[in-house]
């Protein structure tokens, strides 16, 4: 067992150090002058010069890959050209806000997700069953930036019930102080029991948050579906109900425990893609995440930037698939 | 180990770690909650709002922000066509336009306390010169700066220049505490500032918002409905802003589209206000690559354009005619100068003389992504040329790349045209012929590549004599004008209107044109 | 001798051939989805014969007619140059299709084989193919394609090539877990035993049997990959005015939005329209081809 989670951890390695090797390729691949772009649109000849030594451009390109793999390992992600910040410091200020939203909605997708599943299993080829099938195979099939002009229009435009967007309204920003313990505004307002804020920021992410939650329902919908419909037709579930015993406890006790593993790894791989919903759906609702950042370090071509979150990601992605597969290894009973 | 509790530890841990991985945020300095008497004027801005807060480098919209906060010599007031003293109270200039004296108000104070006099106002510009950064250019002219005594400052020059008009430029011209003059950049982009304006600098938060709060020593003293804080802050969807305007959050906005600008003027609760610009958008000639190296070709791709569909339908009127370089309601402004339109027979002749082969043609445009009015008139475009036979390729990317793409050392790896907007550094037509008509080295925007040693002298001597024989200077940009529309180095597509949209209740707005999306708040009131 | 030989081999694929259709004809929803495909693909050929008004496709504009809403003449309204929005949301059945199976055609070159290889050969071949794979995976899918477009300007080709670069991985990771349980059955043992060259096992033996969850997987993910073009286009990193692709058609549409709403609602309807059938189309087929199912 130990054995088997160290291989893991190595192979885990190997991959990041892949994936910067990839990144750092593509970012010298990218046409653009960073030391130009450091030092200014009217920067002298002699100016770049100094800024490429500063910035460690004239050194051969195994050094500066070597410079910028060690600087990792001490967590240094470089400087954003853009904001002349470190990347830390920009990636600690906008990974909150997306943390919230991708969080939440997948405590959403759960909550509702899992009896939907429940239900089309149970009534499965009824009318019920394919309407839901329907509903979570539709979920999926949405565009989700046309999902969010859509919650925009009505309950915003037509309604008036929810905010356009940002996180929090500009009388609360500058009438109050603002707790910052994670930089999840939902989370620290509750916790520090300041519930004007709370009220405040709630109404703003959850257009947002239903947005994104909307594929993640339809794919644990399915999922569960799929996973009871298995498990239901095992022996040791014909066993239990020759037994005598209820439907239901069959159902909850049994069943449905067994289901949750798969759900949560389903949910993991689906992260990439309920990401890049993010992206889009800050994009529409001005909402100053991750998704922001990226979106406007691609347009000033920050490659330091790009890289930085890139990394990120990619480091998060590999971590929890490490942390997936490890459970898989705990319990065998876990088959996709 | 249930399960379900598995992935509970899963979720809490990925929290802890979240949490962990953002420590403690931001340093925010908030002001005391107090909110009795706040009046909070909130402008949505189309992006952010600023690059840089460093005074002396900021070569972007941070002007929008910094106007507020730091203030300059003079300024420049569009509708008298004047400059106006500001910290500076009067100045006189030597006869060879060499020696400018300038007199500093008295009893000016810096956010920070510290007195504002000649000294200070010496080591503001002296900073700006020695980082070499964004607009410093402007001040290339001066040798030194000299203290004559504790409130007047002398420009000594190495050839004569408009050092008033220089003052009030939008960038590189800003006066800064003495005591700030040491710092370096970071320090001004952590939201620290200390200059006379009205407004200080309350919170900042990187690339979103910039909250501003009223400066109670303003030189200028205040008045009862004047806004005590300001809030700009980036919305980036149109939609958006039109929405806050609608519900009242927002007090003033731009640069709408048509539909929303079409329904904010039947709103009640809004008012729009067209304003005249000193922007305006110009489509750039690849003359280093065949075949619009052929003046006749480029002559002919002159005429193809749709000039007034583009004015009329797209811009639905929000746009004036351009005449050669200088736009509207800046002195070089000419309408005496002859223009292209749009003439399809015309279009035909030239090509016909040019004698370029159109078979397989395909030529490359390329603009910054965004701006609906560029996609729209390119699209009209390529319509018009395919009856030339010309294949148009439309290219939209990022303004980074669209910059870079120009800058190839390779002529033949650029675009064939490009298009872009300019407007100038301070009030002088000095701007356009500096950066778009003088020959370059390196590339940087003269982006049709222009190498011709006539235009240069002509450039040289209009710097010179713009402070000494403002007339001489007039006809020079004239000339230069003549013969870039001859040569049709350019598009000159139209000169741009902004249209302002505000709250009803916010009063005292007028538009600058000298100060490109700046909202001179301390001006503005509440007003029923 | 030859011919009756192959006839022979066809017998039991034409048998298994007739019973999913058999099954695909019971399971209603997926043969609407079915036919439903067959008319987009139809759209997509005939488009232009079609349309209304074939020359604002792309080729004419109308700018006094511009942001009018759906008439009779206009059934989806007009768009910022006057141009008929049906037509063009017509030709974009085209746009979307072409790229989608471009793009997965292309993953699918990429990824088959080297699963198959992966799978067949084991050791160190099968470890380095999945580290590289993992590689691939680990990027947030939109990161990859937006980089690799900043490096080769935008445009559609651009896009499809970034798509398949991001989608590969998926194909090769499924062709592998298939290739590694053939190689346990019978007939492989058997071709091994006379002496049949590698490569050929693998490519006439192995892939063959691996199709079924690879057509699924391919059917399902056209509709993936319509959404990521869209996304793409959405971005301004796709398609470039004036081709009428659905998804720079709704980031154009956000401009007028709400006024001019039929301009974002048929697009993102089309869109969805399109990603439900190919969803629907693969789920059933996943169904029809599940052996459990067949079994009963």
């Amino acid at each position: 067992m130990g054995k088997y989670v160290i291989r893991r951890i190595l192979l885990g390695l190997i991959v990041l150090l892949g994936v910067v090797t990839i990144t750092f390729i593509i970012a010298r691949m990218i046409p653009s002058d960073p030391a130009a772009k450091w030092v200014g649109p009217r920067a002298t000849p002699s100016q770049i010069e100094q800024a490429k030594i500063e910035l460690g451009l004239n050194d051969p390109i195994p050094v500066q890959f070597i410079n910028y793999v060690t600087d990792l390992t001490q967590g240094d992600l470089g400087r954003s050209l853009r904001t002349r910040q470190p990347v830390v410091d920009d990636l600690k200020a906008y990974i909150p806000p997306t943390l919230e939203l991708v969080v939440l909605a997948f405590l959403i997708a759960i909550i509702i997700g899992i009896p939907l599943g429940i239900y089309s299993a149970k009534m499965k080829d009824r009318l019920l069953d394919h309407v839901s099938r329907l509903f979570s195979i539709g979920a999926v099939s949405l565009p989700t930036f046309w999902v969010a002009l859509f919650f925009q229009l009505i309950f915003y435009k037509l309604l008036g019930l929810f905010p356009l967007g940002g996180r929090i309204s500009t009388e609360t920003t500058i009438l109050y102080d603002i707790p910052r313990i994670t930089g999840m505004l939902i989370f620290d307002s509750f916790v520090t029991g300041n519930w004007v804020i709370f009220k405040d920021a709630l109404w703003h992410i959850i257009l947002p948050c239903v947005t994104i939650a909307l594929y993640p329902i339809g794919l644990v919908a399915r999922m569960t579906r799929s996973a009871l419909l298995e498990i239901l037709n095992e022996d040791y579930i014909t066993a239990a109900r020759s037994y005598g015993l209820k439907e239901s406890l069959v159902l909850w006790r049994y069943a449905l425990k067994n289901t949750l593993g798969s759900t949560a790894i389903v949910l993991t791989l689906s992260l990439g893609y309920t990401l890049v919903n993010t992206f889009l759906v800050e994009t529409i609702f001005s909402w100053p995440g991750l998704g922001n950042y990226v979106a406007t370090s691609v347009v000033t071509l920050d490659y330091p930037s790009i890289m930085g979150v890139t990394i990120f990601s990619a480091t998060t992605y590999i971590l929890l698939n490490l942390i997936a597969d490890i459970i898989i290894a705990m319990d065998p009973r876990i088959r996709l | 180990m249930s399960l379900f509790r598995k992935n509970i530890g899963i979720l809490i841990i990925l929290v802890l770690l979240a949490s962990v991985l953002t420590g403690c945020g931001n340093a925010s300095s908030s002001g005391e909650s107090d909110q009795s008497e706040k009046r909070i004027a909130y402008y949505a801005f189309n992006t952010e709002p600023y690059i840089d807060l460093d005074p002396s480098s900021e070569y972007s919209n941070g002007l929008i922000v910094l106007h507020n906060i730091y203030e300059t010599l003079t300024r420049y007031d569009s509708n008298e066509e004047v400059v106006k003293p500001l910290l500076a109270e009067s100045w006189e200039v030597s006869q060879d336009g060499m020696i400018w004296t300038f007199k500093i108000r008295e009893g000016v104070k810096f956010h920070d306390g510290a007195d504002l006099n000649a000294e200070a106002v010496k080591k503001s510009i002296d900073r700006t010169k020695k980082l070499q950064l964004g607009a410093s250019f402007i001040w290339d002219s001066v040798n030194t700066i000299n203290v004559i005594d504790e409130f007047t400052v002398e420009f000594v020059l190495d050839y004569p220049a408009p050092v008033d008009l220089i003052a009030s430029g939008s960038y590189a011209a800003f006066i800064m505490s003495p005591n700030t003059v040491d710092k370096d950049n970071q320090w001004f982009n952590e939201g620290n500032a200390s200059g006379t304006g009205p407004y200080k600098i309350q919170k900042i938060t990187k690339g979103e918002e910039v909250i501003l709060e009223k400066f109670d020593e303003y030189w200028n003293g205040w008045k009862d409905n004047q806004y005590t804080n300001i809030m700009i802050k980036k919305v980036t969807e149109g939609s958006a802003r039109r929405q806050l305007l609608e519900k009242g959050e927002a007090q003033i906005a731009a640069s709408f589209s048509v539909t929303d600008l079409k329904a904010l003027r039947e709103n009640p609760d809004v008012v729009v206000n067209d304003a005249d610009t000193w922007r305006n958008v110009i489509g750039f000639f690849n003359t280093e690559k065949a075949p619009l190296d052929n003046p006749d070709f480029r002559r002919a791709m002159a005429y193809a354009f749709p000039y007034e569909e583009t004015i009329t339908e797209i811009k639905e009127g929000l746009a004036s005619k351009s005449y050669g370089l200088i736009p509207k309601g800046l002195w070089g402004h000419d309408e005496n100068l002859p223009q292209y339109s749009f003439d399809m027979d015309k279009a035909k002749e030239y090509l016909e003389k040019s004698g370029v082969d159109t078979n397989d043609l395909k030529l490359e445009m390329t603009f910054t992504s965004g701006t609906e009015a560029y996609r729209n008139f390119a699209q009209l475009y390529k319509i018009n040329l395919q009856q030339l036979g010309i294949n148009l390729e439309i290219r939209e990317m990022n303004w980074d790349s669209v910059w870079e793409k120009s800058k190839n050392p390779n002529p033949q790896d650029r675009q064939d045209i490009m298009i872009m907007n300019w407007w100038p550094d301070y009030a002088s037509p000095l701007s356009w012929v500096q950066s778009l008509v003088r020959s370059e080295e390196n590339v940087l925007f003269n982006l049709s590549y222009i190498k011709d040693p006539n235009l240069d002298k002509l450039v040289n001597d209009f710097e010179q004599f713009t402070a000494v024989d403002r007339p001489k200077a007039e006809q020079i940009i004239t000339d230069i004008q003549s013969e870039v529309i001859d040569a049709a180095y350019f598009l000159h597509i139209y000169d741009d209107k902004t249209s302002w949209v505000m709250n009803k209740n916010f009063k005292g707005f007028e538009s600058n044109p000298a100060y490109e999306g700046v909202v001179f708040f301390y001006d503005t009131y509440y007003g029923e | 001798m030859e011919k009756n030989k192959f006839i022979e081999t066809l017998k039991p694929r034409i048998k298994e051939l007739k019973f999913s259709l058999y099954l695909l004809n019971r399971n209603w929803l997926t043969k609407v989805s079915f036919y439903i495909a067959i008319l987009l693909f139809l759209l997509a050929i005939f488009s232009q014969v079609i349309s209304p008004f074939p020359g604002h496709i792309m080729d004419e504009a109308n700018v006094s007619q511009k942001l009018l809403p759906p008439t009779s003449v206009n059934f989806y309204g007009t768009d910022e140059l006057g141009r008929d929005i049906f037509s063009r949301v017509l030709y974009g059945t085209r746009v979307s299709l072409t790229t989608a199976i471009l793009s997965v055609g292309l993953a699918l070159l990429i990824g088959v084989p080297l699963g198959a290889i992966a799978g067949t050969l084991g050791g160190w071949i099968d470890e380095v193919i999945m580290r590289i794979t993992d590689i691939f995976l680990s990027f947030p899918p939109l990161l990859l394609a937006i980089a690799l477009v900043s490096i080769l300007g935008p445009g559609l080709e651009n896009a499809m090539i970034a798509i398949a670069l991001s989608w590969w991985p998926w194909y090769t990771r499924l062709v592998r877990g298939q290739a590694i349980s053939m190689k346990e059955r019978k007939f492989v043992q058997a071709a091994e035993a006379i002496g049949t060259p590698t490569w050929k096992i693998i490519f006439k033996h192995i892939v063959p049997n691996t199709i079924s969850p690879v057509i699924v997987q391919a059917s399902m993910d056209m509709g993936g990959v319509i959404l990521t073009v869209a996304s793409l286009s959405f971005l301004g990193l796709g398609a470039q005015p004036p081709i009428p692709e659905w998804g720079l058609m709704i980031s154009t549409s956000r401009n007028y939005f709400p006024d001019a709403w039929w301009y974002s609602i048929f697009p993102g309807l089309a869109i969805f329209i399109t990603v439900l059938v190919f969803n629907l189309l693969g789920d059933g087929l996943r169904e029809i081809l599940d052996p459990k199912t067949r079994k009963n």
